[in-house]
């Protein structure tokens, strides 16, 4: 998904994020729902003494939660894209950013390539002095288009 | 197509497409590519435990032993439910989830693509480790799929081997199971609430549900087993102080719970081919959902349905008794909103429609042989006949098989692009359906006569039913190389499928081109009235 904002008549930011139906939240009750479930059944075969029951359970109770996390992680990832008066700011992070970039808006060259195969994406990079960072890589083929038309507005 | 304002010669971290070769498969993380991969198994898979199917059948033909020697055939009989419940229906049914959850729900791919493909590839090791024991000094387990101690523990060295595969497979359908909740939860469309899910997204969350919670158990109980066997322990050894009918009520409180994880996918299904042949929405599409997550919390306390002859305090027989009974009022809203569904439908009896409607006859028949099996008296009578094999076969084979062979036809013009033969589909239908009836069927008559299960011969009373059910089973087996000649024909070319494909087809799968791009949804899709399926 991307979002747009205007934040003054020559600058704008773009936000990119991939879809993410449920909340960190919502994903923790799940999480708790199913480890007291989980746990549940194996303490009471357990108390009954089958307690080798515990060790599956336990590591399936941890492999659900980390593959909750990983999901909720990834697609809770923004990249937010500053096109200021001089500068073309990228950030990446989930609710702060963990990664910035600066580069000088006026040497910051957009170029998109997208091969005629139903197999590729295709590639979306801003390049400035030698360095190319990647954009858009939550997104499909057709909003990564999408997102290159609208910054092509704003990048030469 | 090119864009390209600047030479792009460094993003090449940025490219989705597969490997080349043989290799695509081996590293694919696409979901299309690993649904693929599941359905191919589970159809091989499908001719292994079949196989095993006709050598029992073919030594059940006429009374007294002939082809092959009773531990043999009990290794058979074992193998063939092992191998047609997790290495078929269970793999089929994830197969299906893989292609088409994800297009359902609008979602660009499974939330974990790489756990996906790595809950694939667990499973032909898994099966080679499996069907390997056969081949072993010590033979393949004989014990029945239940593998009840203590004669389970009887079997030799290669039992460590069956212990470890069915791990492998409990851990495949651990990591497929919870990377289904991520998605359903994580990745559905902007705007599609839970209850605008398709009803095949709602009853593999469900099963997921199940499975997340009932594996455990079974990797615990078996590996029970393999300390008993091996460790000294005596978890199930009455001499050492433990209990064998222990493993039972913990091997069925895992096994029952499997028998819907085998079925509610199914209900998923015809959910789908139903309104879309009669051209109306799904009547009681909310009692449905309902209904679904009713059946799976009954599950859950039924168990010891299975155990009526192991003697329990008649309390505990009373409400094993009435809560499986029970069971029978969700089952029953299904097939009444399905019949509502069909009720006044423009209908048309299109191949899918076809064993979709198969199943809701035959699987009603399941179904009340099962209430039939409820009843704990009766039961004492029916347990261990061929009565209880008609019975979980009626659900199994007409039941969860059609329905698996309905979803081929539904879904595989979406898949390649191309119509299947029509009216070579008709034509396996109509002898699938001829057959399966005369293998089946004849079994109640002899299970309720006496015949007991597992055994290699049999009273010559018996003699001439079992004649008749073999010649049923090498019917409906080999009618099956239809399906694959079928399946073959369409993926080779034939007419072209729409993106519609069916008329009254409704939902996100079938808004995509046919056959569906390697890349669904890279737009996230808008939800109309017309693009859910309620």
């Amino acid at each position: 998904m991307i979002s747009e904002q205007a934040l003054a008549p020559d600058s704008v930011r773009f936000i990119v994020q991939g879809n993410q139906s449920m909340s960190w939240r919502a994903n923790c009750w799940l999480a708790a729902f199913l480890g007291v479930f989980i746990m549940g059944i194996a303490l009471a075969l357990a108390s009954q003494g089958l307690w080798l029951v515990i060790p599956f359970a336990g590591a399936e109770v941890l492999f659900v939660l980390y593959c909750l996390y990983l999901t909720v992680k990834r697609l809770a990832r923004k990249e937010v894209i500053t096109v200021a008066t001089d500068a073309v700011k990228l950030e990446w992070g989930e609710t702060q950013p963990d990664r910035q970039v600066e580069l000088p808006r006026h040497w910051s060259r957009l170029s998109y390539h997208c091969p005629d195969s139903e197999f590729e994406v295709g590639v979306l990079e801003v390049s400035a002095h030698g360095r190319r960072y990647s954009l858009g890589r939550a997104l499909g083929r057709a909003e990564k288009r999408t997102l290159y038309n609208k910054l092509k507005v704003w990048l030469p | 197509m090119s864009y390209s304002d600047a030479d792009a010669h460094h993003g090449d971290h940025d490219h989705h497409g597969p490997a080349p070769g043989l290799m695509r498969w081996v590293t694919t993380t696409n979901h299309k590519d690993i649904g693929t991969l599941y359905l191919w198994f589970s159809l091989i898979m499908f001719f292994i435990g079949g196989g095993m199917a006709l050598i029992i059948r073919a030594e059940l033909w006429a009374p007294g032993i002939q082809i092959v020697d009773p531990m043999f055939f009990n290794s058979m009989t074992t193998m063939h439910a092992i191998v047609m419940i997790f290495g078929v229906v269970m793999p089929a049914f994830v197969g299906l989830a893989n292609w088409m959850i994800p297009m359902m729900l609008g979602a660009p791919d499974m939330a974990l693509p790489r756990l996906n493909n790595w809950s694939f590839w667990i499973m032909p090791f898994a099966f080679t480790i499996m069907l390997s024991t056969l081949f072993m000094d010590s033979g393949g387990p004989a014990g029945g799929w239940t593998m009840y101690p203590p004669l389970v523990l009887q079997m030799g060295d290669s039992f460590a081997y069956v212990i470890f595969a069915i791990h492998f497979m409990g851990i495949s359908s651990v990591m497929g199971s919870i990377n289904i909740v991520a998605t359903i939860f994580n990745m559905r469309a902007p705007g599609m609430t839970l209850m605008q899910m398709p009803m095949f997204v709602w009853t593999w969350l469900i099963t997921a549900f199940l499975l997340i919670a009932t594996i455990p158990v079974f990797a615990g109980a078996v590996t029970m087993l393999l300390t008993d066997r091996f460790f000294e322990t005596s978890f199930f050894s009455a001499a050492g102080g433990g209990d064998p009918v222990m493993y039972q009520h913990i091997f069925w409180f895992f096994g029952h719970p499997e028998v819907y994880i085998l079925i509610l996918p199914a209900f998923g299904i015809i959910s789908h081919i139903i309104p879309t042949f009669s051209r109306k929405q799904l009547f009681g599409y909310d009692s449905m959902v309902y209904a679904t997550a009713s059946i799976a919390f009954l599950s859950f306390i039924v168990w010891a349905h299975h155990m009526f002859t192991t003697g329990m305090p008649l309390a505990a027989e009373l409400f094993f008794m009435f809560s499986t009974m029970m069971i029978s009022v969700p089952t029953g809203v299904k097939v009444f909103n399905w019949v509502s569904t069909m009720w006044r439908g423009s209908m048309t009896f299109e191949t899918p429609m076809l064993f979709a409607i198969g199943f809701v006859i035959m699987f009603t028949i399941g179904g009340l042989s099962g209430l039939m099996l409820a009843i704990t008296p009766a039961d004492i009578q029916y347990h261990d006949t061929y009565f209880v094999v008609a019975h979980f076969h009626y659900v199994l084979v007409p039941g969860a098989i059609y329905s698996l062979m309905a979803a081929c036809y539904f879904w595989i013009p979406k898949w390649t692009g191309n119509m299947y033969d029509e009216k070579l589909g008709r034509m396996h239908f109509w002898i699938s359906t001829i057959f399966v009836n005369v293998l089946f069927f004849p079994m109640h008559f002899v299970g309720l006569a006496g015949m007991p299960r597992r055994i290699p011969d049999y009273s010559l009373q018996f003699a001439d039913w079992n004649a008749i059910a073999t010649i049923g089973a090498f019917g409906f087996g080999f009618s099956q190389l239809m399906f694959v000649y079928i399946i073959f024909k369409c993926i080779k070319g034939g007419e072209k499928a729409t993106g519609e494909v069916w008329e009254g087809a409704r939902g996100l799968e079938w808004t995509v081109d046919s056959p569906a791009p390697y890349h669904t949804f890279e737009d996230s899709p808008t939800i109309t009235p017309e693009t859910i399926t309620r």
